[in-house]
């Protein structure tokens, strides 16, 4: 069986710099040799700064170029969907981000935001109607349509970002630390949310993440990352009871030493 | 060692923090924790006099004895140099960007100490060496982007501790800093207030940490204490609802069942934390409660044998004792 996704040598660096966490210069490459995600699964990724996680997921969003090596998509490489016009494949692929409050335009009501990804792949604007049924798919009432960013707490916009990126039916949802910038007693409702709308929808779910405890509740696989490239991948259960690399055992070492159990 | 009594912040209209009693012992460890809007950073800032201009803060703040509240920006500033270290999330603001890293250690002990620049850069590498710093002789040449996250908060725990503080302000020290790496500043938090008997007061919002750290621990939601106690009791028998949802809801928190498929689901806590000046009167966690009974509209009086002490009218029960005593 092919996987919906699959990345095969797949390369990719940045320049001298990266961002202001940078240590006395130096490129930083990602090196990704094999990587399948099938369709209707749910996958974490799991790693430290640095390790590369976000830099794969806005590549196989079509953010970042391929370097060198293969990344596929339905079986087509995405720089041959971008080639294309990569319309269909944007409305396939959608991404949330972690701090939701960065992911609205201050100026504009919900109700404009959400409807513009509508508006740019499907090239029509959305009914009132369309509009509430999406918020109401996320938990949220017709009457933030008429709010702004400022209005609504980071756990509401962060419904706003999932119901957006769900207006276009994606076949899959990349959610990149969605609830690390969220306080604890709104992160389970957020995590339930993808929870429900990945089997509501038969979704393929993506999320990116630093905390393992979080991702290895939720996703069926893990992928775990560090320094550029993939150092564990595997069903949840047989990583986290029989870690293979002795980097995931410090990762879980580290998790369980804080967590509440 | 720290005493506070009818502490009140208020920004505006709005009151931010009411507590009316909060005490550390000499040597203690006490992990402040509360998520957005608790109220937990804005009590940590005024104990240290850093909270912003538009706050009025009243009430009583003793440090050893000597009352913190109405002392001017300087005097305050020398008890931020002697008896009281402060260090924050993020390490790199909290560091000059511009100054070798040596250079910003050895000033924070010639502040407060008539040492000579020898003398100082000595201690500057001693006390680098510390906290965990290897290789610091290297290290003082260099400023504080050529660190790593976990080397820089040890750089500014050594500013902190220069002094040998008799309480140690730690805001978030560990949030932005790897799993991996948190450990190592946990331990040294720890051996520090062990050897030197420094008391620690570490503001968090993750239950999980403080309980690595602390003795006790003090729950704050919407401005109050909601519960305190010793860190074991309160996180094994919560008897505040708020502390007890707050347990459930953080992840992990489960038996480890594998994924969470076929419908298994979060315990949530309903809602979210109000803004700034929309708590309830009463107890502040109405509303999003759950068990609120009609006395939860006043505020809820302390309850508890000591030193386990919660505000709450409709309690979780105690351990060993599943049928309220008053029902026989």
């Amino acid at each position: 069986m092919r996987g919906l996704i699959e990345v095969e040598g797949l390369e990719f660096s940045h320049g001298r710099e990266r961002g202001s966490d940078a240590r006395g210069g130096g490129s930083w490459s990602l090196r990704v040799p094999e990587l399948t995600i099938e369709d209707g699964s749910t996958v974490g990724i799991v790693g430290e700064s640095g390790s590369g996680k976000s830099t794969l997921i806005r590549i196989l969003c079509g953010l970042l170029p391929v370097a060198a090596g293969s990344a596929t998509f339905r079986g087509k490489e995405i720089a041959d969907w971008l080639r294309i016009g990569g319309r269909e494949f944007r409305r396939q692929n959608q991404l949330v981000f972690q701090n939701p409050s960065g992911s609205f335009d201050p100026r504009m009501t919900m109700g404009r935001s959400v409807a513009e990804p509508v508006k740019a792949i499907e090239r029509r604007a959305p009914t009132g109607a369309e509009i509430a049924g999406w918020l109401s798919e996320v938990g949220l009432r017709g009457e933030i349509l008429r709010r702004y960013p400022h209005e609504l707490s980071g756990g509401q916009l962060q419904r706003v970002a999932i119901a957006r990126a769900l207006s276009l039916r994606p076949s899959v949802l990349y959610a990149d630390e969605p609830t690390s910038a969220l306080d604890v007693s709104v992160q389970a409702q957020v995590l339930n949310l993808l929870m429900d709308l990945r089997e509501n929808l038969g979704l393929t779910l993506v999320m990116v993440s630093h905390d393992i405890v979080v991702v290895a509740e939720l996703c069926e696989y893990l992928v775990v990352m560090k320094d550029g490239g993939i150092v564990e991948t595997g069903r949840t259960d047989d990583v986290m009871r029989r870690p293979r690399a002795s980097y995931t055992e410090e990762l879980i070492a580290a998790a369980e030493r804080v967590s509440l159990r | 060692m720290l005493e506070i009594r009818d502490l009140s912040v208020r920004i505006g209209r709005h009151q931010v923090v009411a507590i009316d009693e909060l005490t550390l012992a000499s040597g203690d460890r006490m992990g402040l924790v509360g998520e957005s809007g608790s109220g937990k950073t804005m009590t940590a800032m005024s104990i240290a006099g850093l909270q912003p201009r538009t706050a009025t803060v009243s009430g009583s703040i003793r440090l050893n004895g000597r009352e913190l509240l109405g002392l001017d920006p300087a005097a305050m500033a020398e008890v931020r140099g002697t008896d009281l270290g402060v260090i924050f999330q993020d390490p790199l603001r909290a560091l000059n960007p511009t100054m070798r890293v040596g250079k910003q250690v050895g000033e924070a002990i010639r502040l407060h100490q008539r040492v000579s620049r020898r003398t100082a850069r000595e201690q500057t590498v001693e006390l680098l060496t510390r906290v965990g710093l290897d290789d610091a002789g290297r290290l003082v040449g260099r400023y504080p982007h050529q660190l790593s996250g976990g080397q820089r908060q040890r750089v500014l725990i050594a500013t902190a501790i220069a002094c040998e503080p008799i309480l140690l302000i730690a805001d978030e020290p560990t949030t932005a800093l790897d799993v991996t790496v948190q450990q190592g500043i946990l331990d040294l938090l720890v051996e520090l207030s062990t050897e030197q008997g420094m008391g620690l007061l570490f503001v968090s919002h993750d239950l999980g940490v403080v309980r690595t750290v602390t003795s006790s621990i003090s729950v704050m939601y919407g401005g109050h204490i909601a519960e305190t106690g010793p860190v074991e009791s309160v996180i094994q028998q919560p008897r505040h609802r708020y502390t007890e949802a707050l347990i459930a809801a953080s992840p992990g928190r489960g038996e480890r069942a594998g994924p969470a498929q076929h419908g298994r689901r979060f315990r949530v806590i309903e809602g979210t934390v109000p803004p700034l000046g929309s708590f309830p009167s009463g107890c502040p966690f109405r509303g999003r409660c759950g068990h609120e009974v009609p006395d939860c509209a006043m505020a809820p009086p302390k309850t508890g044998p000591g030193p386990h002490v919660f505000r709450c009218w409709n309690p979780t029960a105690p351990a060993g004792d599943e049928v309220d005593a008053r029902t026989h």
